[in-house]
């Protein structure tokens, strides 16, 4: 070692690590160079301390403990673990985990919601503002009630395969449908045939369904949860920005099912549906257009805004579930006579080319949602369309 | 007593030398009256030390003396709550009280540095205050050569002081 290397030499000054040698060297060069004779200098208050056994000891035992960092925050090498690489990773696989199972249940929640609010809009007669008309069960009515009942509703309609019988309300057999009285008085109709308080001590309650008939996929009160649905319908349309009817419109038209008792009188729902009963539907409707009636057969109703309207259901020969698909239409359909109230438009099939333009119509009716035979008409825009569905046992 | 001429040259060139370090830190004045007093002790005092590797420790002790004397009288002189001489205490042969102080407060400081040393910095201080030498700590390190562990040493002695701050002497 020469004398520009004696700096290195410094730093075993105060510890006393250096040989005669290597002092002598120090001190040679210190002399030559004034910045190291400073920095002996400085040196000497470490060397005088150094110098003391205790303090050697007491420093030596410093050393041998862990290192102040690690001592005061032992946080530090637990976040240098967890900064290497595989842990961030299985970090980063965890958080990524967790945002894609939150943002799939919130869409489950919003297309159950949405599924919920277009329920509640279609399916449900007891929506609205008829809720205290909803039915009851055949069991709680009053004979007195459902005589009542009978005469403004035994309108029998024409092409039914059961003509209802004779009464003092019956029409001409011409006539399919006859207007009824306002919304009013069907409510009051209704009342009649709800049971009183005294046997049905929560008769304004809705009823439940009987279990022979099932309306839309789900049949709930809904008037209460109108403020509910409002917000429902807010995040349905974030969820998925889909068109949707604000939650206050009432529907184009409501519907109720009836069944014919044995006396005659029509009841709303009744009991559980059995093979051979009759059945019917009342409508009101609060929109004018042209109710078709799918599903077995085609029929199509002229309706005004107010005006309530009986559907025969075509009558069941075998248990299972029979569905009538109600479409309200904006106009009559091409194939149809204006004016006619109701008219099969099922026509013999066709042959040859005509077959395969039919075909080719019923394809494109059915994919645009129509059933039966309004694929033979020309197909209208339609406003409104509840599936009825009618459990036989 | 009659100086070497060795000695003489020796004495030369320590006075140039602690002159321009004590000029650095307490001033031009100071220093040449400092360096006076110091080179007179080492002449009248110590006057058998011939050697350089115990002259230049002995005259750096004895700078260091003035200096913390130089400081304390500095002090005193300037202040206002100067002792009256009557009521200074009387030396009673142990260290000084202050002296004493100013080592515990560096020893403080040089244990917190230390604390904060780590890998090789840490083994080869803690061999240094075992007493090892360059060579055992050198055989003890495996490296290759002595000059790598003065490096090291060197680089370890600059952490060190950067961490004990510039203030300490």
């Amino acid at each position: 070692m020469n004398r520009d290397q004696a700096q290195l030499l410094l730093g075993g000054y105060a510890t006393g690590t250096l040989t005669e040698a290597e002092r002598k060297l120090l001190f040679e060069a210190s002399l030559d160079d004034q910045q190291l004779f400073d920095a002996l200098a400085d040196e000497e208050a470490l060397r005088e301390l150094l110098a003391d056994p205790e303090a050697r000891r007491r420093l030596a035992a410093v050393l041998a403990r862990p290192r102040a960092d690690e001592r005061e925050s032992p946080m530090v090498g637990w976040l240098a673990w967890l900064w290497r690489p595989i842990p961030v990773a299985a970090l980063a696989v965890f958080a990524i985990s967790v945002i894609g199972v939150g943002i799939l249940l919130q869409r489950q929640n919003a297309e159950f919601q949405m599924a919920k609010v277009k329920t509640m809009q279609e399916g449900s007669p007891a929506f609205g503002l008829e809720r205290e008309s909803s039915p009851a069960p055949l069991r709680n009515e009053s004979p007195a009630g459902a005589a009542g009942a009978g005469g403004g509703e035994r309108r029998p309609a024409a092409g039914r395969s059961n003509p209802a019988p004779a009464g003092p309300g019956r029409q001409e057999a011409k006539e399919t449908v006859v207007a009824d009285p306002p919304a009013a008085e069907l409510s009051a109709s209704s009342r009649r045939d709800a049971p009183s308080a005294d046997s049905a001590p929560s008769a304004a309650a809705p009823a439940p369904a009987p279990p022979g008939i099932v309306i839309g996929p789900e049949s709930e009160p809904a008037s209460s949860e109108m403020p509910a649905l409002e917000g429902v319908m807010a995040l349905s349309k974030k969820a998925e920005a889909a068109p949707a009817k604000p939650a206050a419109q009432p529907p184009p038209f409501r519907y109720w099912i009836e069944r014919r008792r044995a006396d005659g009188t029509w009841t709303e729902y009744g009991a559980e549906l059995s093979v051979g009963d009759e059945v019917r539907l009342r409508v009101l409707a609060s929109q004018a257009g042209y109710l078709a009636v799918g599903g077995t057969g085609s029929q199509l109703v002229e309706v005004k805004p107010g005006g309530t309207y009986y559907i025969p259901a075509p009558k069941a020969t075998a248990a299972g579930e029979r569905t009538l698909l109600l479409s309200l239409l904006d106009r009559v359909p091409t194939a149809a006579a204006p004016g006619a109230s109701l008219m099969r438009l099922r026509q013999a099939a066709p042959v040859g080319r005509a077959a395969r333009k039919e075909t080719d119509e019923k394809r494109a009716a059915k994919a645009d949602g129509e059933r039966g035979g309004l694929a033979d008409m020309a197909t209208p825009a339609v406003i409104h369309r509840v599936q009825v569905r009618l459990q036989y046992r | 007593m009659a100086l070497t001429a060795a000695r003489e040259k020796l004495l030369v060139t320590i006075r140039e030398r602690i002159l321009a370090y004590a000029a650095s830190r307490i001033g031009k004045d100071s220093a040449e009256d400092l360096t006076q007093d110091a080179l007179m002790l080492l002449e009248q005092k110590y006057a058998h030390v011939e050697p350089l590797e115990e002259l230049l420790p002995l005259a750096f002790q004895i700078v260091r003396f003035k200096m913390v004397d130089h400081r304390r009288k500095s002090h005193r002189r300037g202040e206002h709550n100067s002792l009256p001489v009557d009521e200074m205490p009387i030396a009673d042969g142990h260290p000084d009280p202050a002296a004493v102080a100013q080592r515990r407060e560096l020893e403080q400081r040089l244990a917190e540095a230390l604390s904060h040393l780590e890998g090789r910095c840490r083994k080869i201080f803690r061999m240094k205050l075992d007493g090892r030498s360059f060579a055992e700590i050198q055989k003890e390190l495996g490296a290759a050569s002595i000059n790598t562990v003065y490096t090291w040493d060197f680089r370890c002695r600059k952490q060190l002081l950067d961490r004990l701050g510039d203030d300490w002497r």
